[in-house]
């Protein structure tokens, strides 16, 4: 009983962690319609960042700001690639993705970083307010308020103004064009926000594992895109308004095949077959589910978009 | 007053190239304030890249494009779309499908202003949409949250209209905005357009292949042919207009191809 527990607490505190993940990966690909495979970069690159900063005795809550950051720059700078220099969108992505291999390796100045010792959002700060005995729930209940409050503010954001704009972008650039508006410029805006999201992830399940792997990026891009897809073909018809619960809810039934395929006693070796079967099941089932509502030919409020 | 001139353009499609394709070649056109255009000629006469070339969409190799008496030759796309607005042949290209009616709205309600943090949907503006959509008559403002891609083809063009309209414009480009409805919808898509263009009195530029239109609506008809001006009747002379004259016209543009007459 105790082992199933602690299995689902893991469950839950990986799901939440990667679902911040996912929300990124939501805003690229389903907003803004833009298959964006520099998330394996940046998401290590998130986590490289905070490693160095917490290794260096800065606040880890800063450490995540700064993180964020440096995510949305990488983000700018597919954009910049796409838009500017017109080069295809998955190419784009993948530069950013290589090129952020030499930048990780270069900040983290080693492929394997241990921050064990280091204060971490988990150890230090707000969440030592909670009682004593909830201490073991500590990371499940952070992880939990973080992707939640990632959600709220993503959600908000897709109501301004400005993220009605973007949804636009992505559904319709001439749309964008005919509200004198320059879509090249929405998308550029959209993956820097899609990008800090997921290096925000990296950075805090960095503080989470406490160590800076720079493989730790490899599949992210399967991940969220799985995330996503589980998440918004059980929602399918729900408003725009529920896809980031979705997506979140996605994550944590991902990360719960996985755990389950795991614990079935298939070797680690096979985690990333596993990981592209799951995806490949997410995606014919999205679409399995879609033709048995009369889907395909009229329209679905949830369509997963596909390249 | 002239809203829009063309001077000497020339356009030349894949230049250099075994496929090189001239389209205009010192082609001179001034559109006044207030005129209702329509537009017809053959495939491939140039209707499609004149509008292209007053929308931004393409930039002519050699004159200018001035409008209100400004170039904006080098003025791209969307910064032209601040005063002209252009409907789309697809339904498709005039809104945004996975957003319900109200968003679409908002969105076009905001047109001109900055698009910034401020909330998307403003609680003050539901009823000047309400007021709008009921102009339609279409019943599509007890819809307000249905997403705009469950609409018909129709609904979404007259939606596209709106939008296209919402906020003043100078010109209207109509592009084919009719060809892709069936004809009951066209005509009701017409009328509005009609309407729309009276109310706001906004000086309009109609590409169509349906004569019958291009005849009974307007005040001024051109005719294009291999990228030349063929006719262009205003006035009292457009009023004659008969569809049968242009059929003839067509007749003996492309001997031995009949032009449906719409």
């Amino acid at each position: 009983m105790k082992i199933i527990l602690e299995i689902g607490k893991g469950i839950l505190e990986q799901g939440f962690i990667y679902g911040i993940m996912a929300l990124g990966v939501y805003i690229s690909y389903q907003v803004l319609n833009f298959p964006d495979l520099a998330v394996d970069g940046t998401f290590p690159l998130g986590a490289a960042i905070t490693a160095v900063l917490t290794l260096k005795q800065v606040n880890p809550y800063l450490a995540c700001l700064l993180s964020f950051f440096a995510g949305a720059l990488a983000g700018f700078i597919t954009g910049l690639l796409h838009v500017k220099l017109g080069i295809k969108d998955l190419l784009a992505g993948i530069l950013t993705m290589t090129a952020l291999w030499s930048v990780n390796l270069t900040i983290a100045k080693t492929s394997l970083l241990s921050t064990y010792g280091s204060r971490t959002i988990f150890t230090s700060g707000p969440i030592l307010l909670l009682p004593r005995v909830l201490a073991p729930w500590r990371t499940l209940i952070l992880s939990f308020l973080l992707a939640l409050f990632m959600k709220f503010l993503l959600d908000w954001y897709l109501t301004t103004r400005s993220g009605l704009l973007l949804r636009a972008v992505g559904d319709n650039p001439q749309l964008a064009t005919s509200l004198a508006k320059d879509p090249g410029q929405g998308k550029i805006l959209g993956l820097t926000i899609s990008n800090g999201f997921v290096a925000l992830a990296g950075a805090v399940l960095c503080q989470q594992q406490k160590f800076f792997d720079v493989n730790m990026g490899t599949g992210i891009i399967v991940m969220g895109l799985a995330s996503v897809i589980i998440g918004l073909t059980i929602g399918k018809n729900l408003p725009v308004g529920k896809h980031t619960t979705m997506v979140l809810l996605g994550s944590i039934l991902y990360k719960a095949a996985l755990s389950m395929a795991i614990n079935l006693g298939f070797h680690p070796n096979y985690l990333k077959l596993i990981m592209a079967i799951l995806f490949t099941g997410a995606l014919v089932g999205n679409d399995v589910l879609g033709r048995k509502e009369g889907g395909g030919k009229g329209y679905e409020p949830a369509t997963i978009k596909k390249y | 007053m002239n809203l829009l001139q063309l001077k000497n353009i020339e356009v030349v499609f894949e230049r250099n190239t075994n496929n090189e394709t001239p389209v205009f070649a010192n082609f001179n056109l001034n559109i006044k304030r207030g005129q209702f255009i329509s537009l017809v000629g053959s495939n491939g006469s140039g209707k499609t890249t004149l509008l292209n070339l007053i929308a931004g969409k393409i930039v002519p190799s050699r004159g200018s494009v001035l409008f209100a008496g400004k170039d904006i030759t080098g003025l791209k796309e969307h910064e032209r779309s601040r005063f002209m607005g252009r409907v789309f042949q697809d339904p498709a290209l005039g809104t945004s499908p996975s957003m319900t009616i109200l968003e679409n709205m908002a969105l076009a309600g905001a047109k001109g202003h900055s698009f910034g943090l401020q909330r998307g949907i403003r609680k003050n503006k539901l009823d000047f949409y309400q007021t709008r959509l009921e102009q339609l008559g279409l019943g599509l403002e007890d819809k307000f949250h249905a997403p705009v891609g469950s609409l018909s083809s129709g609904q979404r063009q007259a939606l596209a209209l709106l939008i296209c309209t919402l906020t003043p414009i100078e010109l209207l480009i109509l592009d084919e905005h009719t060809a892709a409805l069936d004809p009951k919808t066209s005509e009701t898509i017409m009328e509005l357009t009609d309407e729309i263009i009276k109310k706001q009195g906004v000086t309009a530029l109609m590409v169509t292949h349906n004569l019958r239109y291009a005849v009974k609506y307007g005040n001024r008809l051109l005719m294009l042919d291999k990228g030349k001006i063929i006719i262009d009747a205003q006035g009292g002379k457009k009023n004659r207009l008969r569809v049968q004259d242009l059929v003839q016209v067509f007749g003996k543009l492309t001997p031995g191809l009949s032009y449906p007459a719409g």
